[in-house]
């Protein structure tokens, strides 16, 4: 067998035919797609939302804790933004010059990814402190402070442990296709 | 009017999104899913499509970032929230009678993800460089992967 025949048979492939479309049903396919997406994003929402309330009773003991609220704010806000852009990365790859540079974008994107939400971790007891110090300075607290505090760690601990396993069963995968994907590129026999 | 452009499209260049999807599923149902994503891309983007390249090119481009990105997808947890419904795609594979042809697709299928794109493009017809540029490697690379690539399916099926 040389190269021509194997092109010979590749054409074969011309002799397959196909039955009409039903272009309707993709587009309203396409859209109920989208539509999905959105109502996956609209969950994500709700699920912060109810964090938020679950949040609150710790006010009533702790009527501080109200100024944290734009810290929470801003974190949650933070992590919706990122789970965004791994949507829309992943459904807008047509944007792309060519799969290298996909492949370049995803990965910058994940190893970023990774490296930020663990930079929170270090980030988040600092500041939960650094509150909770600037507080306590300006009155005696009615409350054993290192009770609040062991609270605050031990809350820490336990999302630092719950983002981890999210980074590792969710993302951990696709980077490493990636990382395999852009070795295969490069590779020269 | 897109509607239109894009029946016309799909219609004229159906075998490139049939032949990617034969090399990079592994299934029925797998062929269907990648299919329909490949036509769901090709619609969000035909807007887009500025007539810089070749349309065969550029469709080239979308369907193997698809289906690379697909295999990526398939893993665990889809990022994209799957159809419910396919939408019936009745192929006759009728040039998949022929033997030769499946065994073609068989040791297509056994190469590396980007390997069979590679393979693709070329029995396509598609000259290096416009492999170089659906891919984003070098020229060289491709002529040098090209040739080894070429050698391990003639010997495999010979």
């Amino acid at each position: 067998m040389n190269e021509e025949e194997l092109k010979a048979i590749w054409k074969k492939n011309e002799n397959i035919s196909h039955n009409s479309f039903d272009f309707e049903a993709l587009k309203q396919k396409t859209l109920q797609s989208q539509e999905k997406l959105r109502r996956k994003m609209r969950w994500e929402l709700f699920v912060v939302i109810l964090l938020y309330i679950l949040f609150f009773p710790a006010i009533f003991f702790f009527p501080k804790l109200l100024l944290l609220i734009p810290i929470y704010i801003g974190l949650w806000y933070w992590y919706l933004w990122e789970i965004g852009r791994i949507y829309r990365l992943e459904s807008d790859i047509q944007n792309f010059d060519n799969f290298k540079e996909f492949l370049l974008v995803k990965r910058k994107f994940l190893r970023g990814y990774f490296k930020r939400t663990r930079l929170t971790y270090f980030a988040i007891p600092f500041i939960f402190t650094l509150f909770f110090v600037v507080m306590i300075s300006f009155e005696e607290p009615s409350k054993n402070p290192f009770g609040f505090l062991l609270a605050l760690f031990s809350a820490q601990a336990i999302s630092m442990i719950g983002l981890e396993m999210n980074l590792w069963l969710v993302y951990r995968s696709p980077l490493d296709e990636t990382e395999e994907l852009l070795r295969q590129l490069d590779e020269t026999p | 009017m897109i509607t239109d452009d894009f029946e016309q499209t799909i219609k004229s260049n159906v075998g490139i999104l049939h032949k990617l999807c034969r090399v990079y599923s592994n299934n029925a149902t797998e062929y269907e899913e990648m299919f329909q994503e490949m036509m769901i891309q090709i619609w969000r983007s035909l807007p887009n499509f500025r007539g810089d390249s070749q349309l065969s090119t550029w469709l080239y481009r979308i369907c193997i970032n698809t289906a690379l990105n697909f295999r990526t997808k398939t893993n665990k947890f889809k990022k994209l929230v799957p159809l419910e419904e396919n939408i019936t795609i009745n192929f006759d594979f009728e040039g998949e009678k022929d033997e030769h042809l499946k065994k073609l697709y068989e040791a297509i299928r056994d190469l590396k993800p980007i390997d069979r794109a590679i393979v693709s493009l070329y029995l396509d017809e598609k000259s290096y460089e416009e492999t170089a540029q659906i891919l984003g490697i070098s020229k060289t690379n491709v002529a040098t992967k090209l040739m080894r690539l070429k050698q391990k399916l003639i010997e495999r099926l010979s």
